[in-house]
């Protein structure tokens, strides 16, 4: 067999990385890893197929066990339960960071808190960085596919995987508080340590790591965390995270959450207080989760006052680091190194960024009980872009984000320009978002900015603040910050587009061919497409629920019950379910069964209409007239023509029967009279695509006047497929269209009108032609 | 299960495709189907150690008025939250919101048109009936008289609490409502007014007429699943105070004990029902049809209260009318004196002053000896038309006779059927107080099984039409497309009445009379009511009680019974009669039977028959290696000689229903006796589909009958036969003898 010939093209005609911040976009190298769950899916699959012919799929029974069972750690209405219960560490760390070779050393003290009801023989610690090392299994499980054009930047990430990158913690020491040396084991990014004695409940553990790992260039290899370098004047940028052996969570729903990472499930950690020294380059500026201890250390005294100032401006951000005193430092080469100190209480992780390219600035936000710095920090190669929109984004996502759900509790909250990505630590994320060489940009690009600025600083809140497990449900902080950043940019930034995260913006995907589609429900490393599985989907969903199915005021409430529940504690995804119904009196099991569970698509058809007067004839009323044959074919109409002439039906005496017991009797007379002019129209509606949705009808009538009308989901609970109703109308009717809003991603939408469009047409000219 | 889970376990598919020869674990352990015990609920199916559940105590004060058929009340709700949670809402139910305008439950009906329509049809079919039914709320406030927000959203109303409520706390708030009262002849439902042309007079039978508490508990959270109609009602236990002020010529009963006899009834009323407490034998008459009658034109313009109090119910309900005619008696339960009662109006009678109270204590009777004593002080039946509807002491009956007082014996019996049907419901939900909102088969299908012991105990003549595995039959047999299993949410049941009443009253007197015996059954049942009684269950604990207490392992009956649609089809495909070959060299070396010897139909093809001459096996030394290390020997001769005459039946057995369930075979001997044996479902659990056993039978057997006292709801009894039994014959055979 002949090799097949490639050509290596030049790197820079690739596209723009995803502006999420997905680490292999490329779907390909998902193939391999998923075959064993793609057989366990394709029977789930098939199985909701093969009930599609007509069969029930209990889409309405509860949830029941597919839920774990409630208990005393968390309470059947989504809370956290009496004996609800959580870890806690905290950590001393002690950091160099190296810019002559870009590598870090550190040493740390964790002490952690056991607050669970059990005994820990052993504790088991996070390295990211591991996933970087040569022995990672990430490059191993990735599948790839030889194409016939390969640039050089891919042949070289994706399939050599040559790149002279020497990734990973070299873990120096981990010893007790004694300087005796603790066993540890390393299994790929999961190090367990066996304690000598084991962690009673209600007791503590403090042990001490030191550490070292060479940062990875981001334009290489990629990453959440890393460097970039700028040839132009020599300087690198980093955005340093997933720098330190990290706790892992040990919780009553998986024991130790220790599932390895591969890159694309993120992070599940504990909470705890912080005190980190980051020494760097003594001309770098630092900004790091948490709040700076020693400003008269690291800053100058003109900083130190600007920074004062910025305190008090509530309506626009002042500059402590302008963009010529940045440019002016980038071309200083310190010898000496400074110490910066931070502290950060109650949060789950920590990252900082270093650089002698920044300019930053910085705004107060005022909260009923706390007052908040926004800021960011910038090279010049963000501006003008960055100086008019950064800070003023990071504004408007904490006070939209904190009317939805919790006032934000941190002092800071950071935005760093950073190439290409877009990611998210406690108080600081690193957003992408850079103007063309002389400044210029399009409004793609400052859309894209202000989304993904926006979308980060709300991380704050899902995971960081409400702290769901990453690992496993990429969806529970995704999708619901995707949600509250589209509601972020409705409300702030008229003009923009905002079908990202809604009903319409999902549509295209949800009509996909099936075998490429994951429920929302599926672990990350198994998603196909994550954007819409853990972003889009599942954003439109709440945004569906807001909207559409349970109205702003039930929703709203609910949603800020689950926020306030879970604000500094660990939910899972039964916790959300079970709190957006408790607190607003929805049963909403067959939305997530439908929507969260499986991949069905909405596809509501209008199948058939007969519209009916009633007999008129006088005898009619007295004595049943059969229908004569012709006016019986009068107005029976398929969905391909229109309505001709209505079908008359005889309202008859009211039995004797029919009142079985009763000894009075209706005034059937007067029923007939009121209904005498009525229009009666028998509807059936076909669920083509299985996902069941609430059937909103267009009624248009002859008098050119329109009148919507909204049928709840659960007109589908007895027949998941078809369903009949007859609608009385005073005026008649001439024409039906379902979802006139565009309301629910209907994949079809030609069958959502009747008559059909293309017999109308047909219709039209048929009256064309006969003038 | 096949459909059931198709989404619980991602492998439902596994399930689904394999009634044609597949395993289906029918036999595992439930395991993850049902919830996971913890210290809230036991394994065991019983109430755990931090079992917990809410208390809601009410004072209400409520006015009919007459004139207009409206109710106005007032209430004092006190909600002590014994769960371990904070509570910072409370869910109220306003059930009468389900006919309020903006009701979903119109909305969600499917409806269609037909050629020829009545105006009662229409009228209901396009929600068109002038009536503007729903609470109208006046006020929430708390104790000081403050507002308290709350949020309506249709059937329920979310109560924000100022301060959390703590575990263990209590608040106590007020509501004010009215509401127009519905006319049931129009727009049907569970309460409601008849109007009575003749004399223009109302019967009032209310209940959802005050805003209730909604359940929180550890399986739901609040469970405030919306009212559209169907599933019925969820509520908490509490001390009710209730306080009706009606017209003053009308008499009225109710939930509870009457407070206030003095103030409400006449001193020749009050003798009478003071011999009532006392008379065991047959009820007493307290107002009399004449004096109904005769109240029946009055029409008083004055106003009089009846005072009522009820301890631990989990609601109250009322009637009220001029018309009423009102007899009691006093029922023994081992020394507990509760009072039965009726309310009906001359339009009853003569059937109901003949078998209404009477009804009603055999019903507690009987209830009380399967389940608990009846720890109520009375149990009310009240005449109702075209309804049956129950509530704690009280509840609401059909059966009318004809104009004249006539009545048929099927008329009868379906209003004395109604009535112990009803009564029975103070048992279950009233007292074992499950989740009607989610689980109707836990009440109705549980109570018409105990129904159908109280009829077959009091009403040994009563035609039995549920609650027997012969009357499932056709339903279970019907179209699958109809049928959902029994663990189907109410909302979304069909065929309502076989699926939560008739098919779960089947099953347990299955369970009772062939697969348990009446000893364990009767015991674990009782140990159910006993767990339960005042708490709230769930279908989990019900199951686990049933097999803790009996050491019956039934996962697999509640996996078929109640979580799938299959039905009984067990067959006999086929049967082979064997006996030892008699030759002599037989016995030293084996010989192929003979192509002659096989039965008739010799090779393959199943039999329809048995054979002319038993087909012969031979008999062999037992070898060495099958004694493996024993030294020991069996006496080979012996056995030969002791079975040389037996008969060996080896019947291969067809599961073409899917349900697994006992094989009860009949077998008819050469002499014309006959021997009933039976095999436990677990003969099923290696193959689901078809087993083959062998029997040894001293005589020769002429006929198998598979299920010969129909105990076990098979639908396909011709293939329970062997020989076959030509069903066209037998029409030949009419046919003949017509000529």
């Amino acid at each position: 067999m002949k090799a097949r010939a490639f050509v290596v093209i030049s790197a820079s005609k690739e596209r723009d990385t995803n502006s999420l911040k997905l680490i292999n976009i490329n779907p390909n190298y998902m193939k391999r890893i998923l075959i064993s769950y793609a057989m366990v899916a394709a029977c789930f699959l098939t199985s909701n197929s093969v009930k599609a012919q007509g069969k029930w799929d209990q889409k309405f029974e509860q949830m029941g066990t597919m839920l774990p069972t409630p208990n005393a750690y968390r309470t059947a209405s989504g809370a956290p339960g009496r004996d609800y219960w959580q870890q806690k560490a905290d950590y001393d760390i002690s950091v160099t960071l190296n810019d002559n070779n870009q590598s870090v050393t550190g040493e740390e003290t964790i002490t952690y808190h056991n607050q669970s009801p059990d005994r820990l023989s052993y504790l088991w610690v996070q390295l990211d960085q591991n996933m970087r090392a040569k022995d990672s299994n990430t490059g191993l499980v990735a599948s790839s596919t030889m194409p016939d054009t390969i640039s050089g930047k891919s042949l070289q990430q994706q399939i050599t995987r040559d790149q002279d990158f020497d990734g990973g913690f070299k873990i120096a020491s981990v010893k007790d508080m004694t300087g005796t040396e603790l066993p540890y084991t390393i299994n790929k990014t999961m190090m367990r340590i066996d304690l000598p004695e084991a962690l009673l409940s209600g007791s503590k553990v403090s042990f001490k790591i030191t550490w070292s790992y060479n940062i990875n260039d981001r334009m290489l290899v990629g990453g959440r965390s890393g460097y970039e370098y700028f040839p132009n004047d020599g300087n690198y940028l980093y955005t340093i995270a997933q720098w330190f052996p990290r706790m892992a969570v040990y919780d009553d729903v998986n024991g130790w959450q220790n599932k390895q990472f591969l890159g694309s499930g993120e992070f599940a950690l504990p909470f705890g207080d912080y005190s980190v020294r980051i020494t760097t380059a003594a001309d770098h500026v630092v900004a790091a989760t948490g709040v700076l201890q020693n400003p008269d250390e690291v800053l100058t005294a003109t900083q130190r006052e600007r920074f004062a100032t910025a305190k008090t401006s509530f309506d626009k951000p002042v500059l402590i680091i302008t963009e010529d005193e940045a440019i002016t430092n980038e071309k200083s080469r310190a010898r000496g190194t400074k110490t910066w100190i931070f502290e950060a209480e109650n949060v789950r992780d920590f990252a900082f960024v270093s650089s002698r390219k920044f300019i930053w600035d910085a705004q107060a936000v005022k909260f009923d009980n706390n007052t908040v710095m926004a800021m960011s920090l910038y090279p010049k190669e963000g501006n003008p872009l960055w100086e008019r929109e950064s800070t003023k984004a990071v504004v408007h996502t904490l006070n939209t984000y904190s009317k939805y759900t919790i006032d934000y509790p941190y002092p800071v909250a950071q935005s760093i320009h950073t190439a290409s990505i877009g990611m998210e630590y406690p108080m600081i994320c690193f957003n992408f978002g850079r103007p063309n060489p002389d400044g210029s940009y399009s409004q793609r690009t400052l859309e894209g900015m202000v989304g993904v600025i926006v979308h980060e600083v709300g991380h704050n809140y899902f995971p960081m603040i409400i702290n769901n497990d990453e690992r496993q449900w990429a969806w529970m902080d995704e999708g619901i910050n995707t949600f509250l950043e589209h509601q972020t940019i409705v409300e702030n930034y008229p003009g923009f587009n905002t079908t990202w995260g809604t009903p319409a913006g999902v549509a295209n995907y949800m009509k996909g061919e099936k075998n490429n589609l994951r429920p929302i429900m599926t672990n990350p490393e198994q998603g196909r497409s994550l954007g819409y599985e853990a972003y889009g989907k599942p954003s439109a969903g709440l945004v569906l629920l807001r909207e559409t199915i349970m109205g702003p005021e039930l929703f709203d409430q609910a949603f800020k019950e689950y926020a306030q529940r879970w604000a500094f504690k660990h939910p899972s995804p039964a916790d959300f379910f079970r709190t957006m119904e408790d607190a607003s009196a929805v049963d909403l099991d067959w939305f997530w069964k439908g929507w969260f569970y499986s991949v069905d698509a909405a596809d509501i058809a209008v199948d058939k209409v007969t519209w009916y007067r009633m007999n008129l004839d006088a005898k009619g009323f007295e004595n049943q007239v059969k229908v004569s044959a012709d006016s019986d074919l009068a107005g029976s109409a398929d969905a391909e023509n229109g309505l001709a002439a209505p079908k008359p039906f005889t309202m008859a005496n009211t039995k004797a029967s029919e009142y079985r017991e009763f000894k009075n009797s209706v005034d059937d007379k007067a029923i007939q009279k009121r209904n005498a002019e009525k229009n009666f129209y028998e509807v059936t509606f076909k669920n083509e695509g299985g996902l069941i949705m609430p059937v909103i009808i267009e009624w248009s009538y002859a008098d050119g006047t329109k009148e919507v009308e909204r049928i709840p989901a659960e007109i589908w609970r007895l027949n998941e497929m078809e369903v009949t109703k007859v609608f009385a109308k005073d005026k008649q009717v001439v024409g039906i269209k379902l979802d006139p809003n565009n309301e629910i991603p209907d994949i079809q939408q030609s069958n959502d009108v009747y008559p059909r469009v293309d017999s109308q047409s047909k219709f039209g000219r048929f009256k064309d032609g006969s003038n | 299960m096949k459909k059931l889970l198709a989404t619980v376990f991602i492998l439902g598919l596994g399930f689904g495709a394999q009634a044609q020869g597949e395993w289906n674990q029918k036999f595992e352990q439930l395991g993850t189907m049902l919830p996971t015990p913890n210290t809230y609920r036991t394994a065991s199916g019983a109430p755990g150690r931090d079992y917990w559940q809410q208390r809601a105590d009410y004072n209400i004060s409520v006015e009919l008025n007459d004139d207009n058929q409206s109710i106005t009340g007032s209430e004092t709700i006190t909600y002590h939250n014994m769960s371990p949670d904070r509570l910072s809402y409370l869910w109220v139910q306003l059930d009468q919101n389900m006919r309020a305008k903006d009701s979903n439950t119109p909305l969600v009906a499917p409806t269609a048109m037909k050629d020829s329509v009545s105006g009662k049809a229409l009228q209901s079919m396009i929600s068109d009936a002038d009536y503007d039914g729903g609470f109208k709320i006046g006020y929430v406030k708390d104790m000081g008289d403050q507002n308290l927000k709350y949020t309506i959203n249709q059937t329920m109303m979310r109560v924000d609490l100022p301060k959390a409520l703590e575990p263990g706390g209590k608040v106590s708030f007020k509501i004010a409502w009215s509401y127009n009262v519905n006319d049931r002849m129009i727009d049907g439902g569970r309460s409601g007014y008849e109007y009575f042309p003749k004399d223009g007079n109302y019967v009032y039978t209310i209940a959802q007429f005050y805003p209730r508490m909604a359940v929180y508990d550890d399986i739901n959270g609040w469970q405030h699943k919306q009212f559209l109609g169907r599933g019925e009602f969820t509520l908490p236990f509490g001390n009710f105070t209730m306080s009706i002020t009606v017209p003053a010529d009308h008499v009225l009963g109710a939930t509870g004990t009457l407070q206030n006899p003095a103030e409400v009834l006449t001193a020749a009323q009050r003798e009478r029902f003071d011999l009532a407490k006392k008379t065991f034998d047959k009820p007493v008459i307290i107002v009399t049809q004449k004096e109904a009658e005769k109240a029946e034109k009055s029409k008083s313009k004055e106003k009089k209260t009846w005072t009522f109090k009820a301890d631990d119910v989990r609601d109250v309900a009322f009637a009220t009318s001029r018309k009423f005619i009102w007899d009691a008696m006093a029922v023994d339960i081992n020394g507990k004196t509760p009072l039965a009662m009726s309310y009906y109006s001359k339009e009853g009678n003569p059937l109901w002053e003949r078998e209404s109270t009477r009804a009603v204590a055999n019903t507690l009777i009987t209830y009380s000896k399967r389940t608990i004593d009846y720890p109520y002080p009375v149990a009310i039946s009240v005449h109702a038309a075209s309804l049956g509807m129950e509530y704690p002491m009280i509840c609401f009956n059909f059966g009318r006779p004809n104009q004249d007082g006539s009545y048929t014996d099927q008329l009868k019996w379906g209003m004395i059927g109604v009535i112990v049907h009803e009564v029975g419901h103070n048992f279950f939900p009233m007292i074992i107080n499950s989740d009607e909102r989610q689980w109707t088969w836990m009440d109705e299908g549980l109570n018409t099984f105990v129904q159908s012991l109280t009829q077959k105990e009091h009403y040994p003549d009563m035609p039995v039409r549920r609650g027997c595995a012969a009357c499932i039959v056709d339903y279970m047999k019907g179209d699958k497309e109809g049928i959902r299993p029994i663990m189907t949410n109410s909302e979304q049941i069909l065929q309502f009445g076989n699926n939560a009443y008739a098919k779960p009253a089947a099953a347990l007197s299955i369970l009772r009379e062939t697969i348990m015996g009446p000893e364990l059954f009767d015991y674990a049942f009782q140990e159910y009511a006993e767990r339960w009684a005042f708490k709230h269950p769930s279908p989990a604990d019900f199951f686990r009680t049933m097999e803790d207490a009996s050491a019956m392992d039934l996962d697999w009956f509640w996996r078929g019974w109640f979580y799938t649609t299959d039905h009984v089809d067990i067959g006999v495909e086929n049967v082979k009669w064997y006996k030892m070959a008699s030759d002599e060299k037989g016995f030293e070396n084996q010989v192929s039977a003979s192509k002659a010897n096989l039965g008739a139909d010799g090779g393959k093809a199943p039999a329809s028959n048995f054979a002319e001459a038993a087909e012969t096996f031979v008999f062999s030394g037992t070898s060495d290696a099958a004694y493996r290390e024993f030294q020991n020997r069996v006496d080979d001769d012996a056995i030969q000689q002791k079975h040389a005459n037996t008969n060996f039946y080896e019947l291969t057995l067809k599961n073409t229903g899917g349900l697994v369930m006992p094989v009860i075979i009949e077998w008819t001997f050469a002499d014309g006796t006959k021997e009933k044996e039976y095999i436990p479902a677990e003969i099923w659990r290696l193959n689901e589909q078809q087993v083959t056993k062998v029997f040894a039978k001293s005589k020769e057997v002429v006929n198998i009958q598979l299920d010969p006292d129909k105990e076990t709801a098979d639908v396909e009894i011709e293939n329970n036969v062997f020989p076959r039994q030509d069903v066209k014959s037998k029409f030949d055979q009419f046919k003949d003898g017509k000529k």
